[in-house]
């Protein structure tokens, strides 16, 4: 068929061919083509009437309908909150936090179902720096390809990872509670990672005022998995679920400790926001 | 008072200066950079925009300093970036990009914020496809959209970075329209390759090269530079280095003209070439 005009060239006159009309009617005009016909038809009565005349009254009607439907419909994200947009508004952001909801519930439950020593010691251990890496990362330049058009905006900065990361946080802890109530899985390995996690998160976003908050993620990623790994090669000789009571991480001391550690580094990020530096672009 | 002023700032990768001491203030209107590739005028235009540190100098944008977080927010309150290199969402529609940005630009109310992105895209005669995804849509379209997202919000300062990229003569011609209209009520300051852009519709041009300023004047200003340096010819044999050949079968060249040569009356293009090509001026 022959490829339609351009949409923003009306004036030349250009009409829908009869032959592509009626290909397009018959349902043989797919993509491009068709979105031109249809974003034509949407503003030329001569071509609406054609469109009539080729399809019939009713059949006309009823596809009519349906054009103005599907080009005037808002996509899916016009309706979302705000705050929706803030977090997942990105088809990146999206998939980081589908995984990281499946993360939590699915690992916990198939090591629980499968006793799986290695798996529960491995999850223990990466799960808190999970949140802030998805943040981070969805953050960065190479993962964030419109990136480049919101750098210049007031919240497009460092307030905008704090943000996600709360957003991720918030998002996902409860969906590990109904886990733990509705699954078979041991509360403790559901949620002693979460406190841990926000501490680390607000480590992260303290420190990264001051420095590149990537390698301070990492350092903290390998440091608690150190003392996790080390924890449980301690308790080697310990049954899982009895090991998993007597972890050092799981134990109030450290839960409380990471609530603490989160409080005080929150408060710090705070107070030190004007030193966040700027985002580097390549 | 000033909209922009910056003071020796200068902004190294590694050892080379790709923006050296620069010192110049910008008022309102528009200002056009013109100079060629590796000049210094994206690095420059991402200064301006608070997205890129200097690495010594100032910058002051409305009289604030955007290495201060709470004064840089406020900048990115009142200025739209186009960056050179936008990035998509290809799977966003027009709109769903815009609002995505204008989110971003804490526009938090959602009726309101839909009518300003419907505004943007309207001024910038994408109103009929808005509702397309940005992968159906052409080069000169999607360079529109990152325009659209830009003027969110009829910012005072807009900052530019190749704004024609893509466009056909027409859509050319709009942009100029636009950008004079804004010229009028705020500032522009954008980098251009085309001579012809900066002679339309800037009131001051600069020109940079290897990071320095090597002319600030007005379009007409910069043409009268080759003012008795640019001659016609008929023996190509005769030419400066700087010659080639004219629609009417002419020679035209840039220099120091011979003895009796026939001078013409020099353009911005022949003002710009005599600084930024070596060995035009001897």
């Amino acid at each position: 068929m022959t490829a339609p005009q351009p949409f923003t060239a009306p004036s030349t006159g250009w009409h829908v061919a009869s032959d592509d009309l009626a290909a397009y009617v018959a349902g043989r005009v797919h993509g491009v083509s068709a979105d031109s016909i249809e974003a034509h038809l949407l503003r030329c009565d001569r071509c609406r009437t054609a469109l009539t005349a080729t399809a019939g009254r009713e059949d006309s009607d009823r596809r009519w309908a349906a054009i103005a439907l599907e080009v005037d419909r808002p996509g899916r994200w016009a309706h979302s909150a705000t705050w929706f947009r803030v977090a997942m508004g990105t088809p990146h952001l999206a998939m980081a936090g589908a995984l990281l909801a499946a993360l939590y519930v699915i690992v916990p439950l198939v090591a629980s179902l499968v006793n799986d020593r290695a798996t529960v010691t491995w999850f223990i251990a990466l799960a808190p720096s999970v949140p802030i890496a998805a943040a981070v990362l969805a953050y960065a330049t190479a993962a964030d390809p419109a990136g480049n058009s919101g750098t210049a905006t007031p919240l497009h900065s460092f307030r905008l990872v704090a943000l996600r990361t709360a957003l991720l946080l918030a998002a996902v802890f409860p969906i590990g509670l109904i886990a733990s109530v509705l699954l078979p899985v041991p509360t403790t390995l559901v949620l002693c990672w979460f406190l841990p996690a926000v501490a680390v998160c607000a480590l992260v976003l303290a420190i990264g005022t001051r420095h590149n908050p990537v390698w301070v993620a990492g350092s903290l990623a390998v440091g608690w998995a150190a003392v996790v790994l080390a924890g449980f090669a301690r308790l080697r000789d310990v049954p899982l679920a009895a090991a998993l009571e007597q972890l050092s991480v799981t134990q109030p001391p450290v839960q409380i400790g990471s609530l603490i550690v989160a409080v005080v580094a929150g408060a710090w990020f705070v107070m030190w926001r004007d030193d966040v530096t700027y985002r580097v672009s390549p | 008072m000033s909209v922009v002023s910056t003071s020796a700032l200068t902004r190294r990768f590694g050892g080379a200066a790709a923006v050296d001491s620069l010192d110049f203030e910008v008022t309102g209107g528009v200002v056009g950079l013109l100079g060629p590739n590796g000049s210094g005028k994206t690095t420059l235009l991402r200064m301006l925009s608070t997205v890129l540190s200097p690495t010594s100098g100032d910058v002051s944008i409305f009289g604030l300093d955007p290495s201060h977080h709470g004064q840089r927010t406020d900048i990115r309150r009142r200025l739209g970036y186009l960056p050179q290199d936008p990035g998509f969402y290809r799977g966003f529609s027009a709109f769903e990009l815009v609002d995505y940005v204008a989110v971003l630009k804490e526009m938090s109310e959602r009726s309101s914020r839909a009518d300003e992105v419907r505004r943007v895209l309207a001024a910038v005669d994408l109103a009929d496809v808005m509702h397309k995804k940005i992968r159906a849509l052409s080069g000169g379209q999607r360079q529109r959209v990152a325009l659209a997202a830009a003027m969110l919000g009829s910012p005072e300062l807009l900052v530019l970075d190749e704004p024609a990229t893509g466009l056909d003569p027409a859509q050319r011609l709009q942009l100029r329209s636009l950008l004079s209209e804004h010229g009028r009520r705020g500032t522009v300051v954008l980098s251009t390759h085309h001579t012809v852009e900066v002679a339309a519709f800037c009131q001051r041009v600069i020109v940079m090269l290897r990071g320095r300023v090597h002319f600030d004047g007005t379009p007409s200003e910069l043409a009268q530079l080759a003012a008795g340096r640019v001659w016609v010819d008929h023996d190509a044999s005769a030419a400066s280095e700087r010659a080639w050949i004219t629609a009417d079968g002419t020679i035209r060249a840039i220099g120091d003209p011979p003895t009796g040569a026939e001078l013409v009356e020099p353009t911005i293009d022949d003002g710009y070439l005599l600084i930024a090509t070596p060995g035009a001026v001897r």
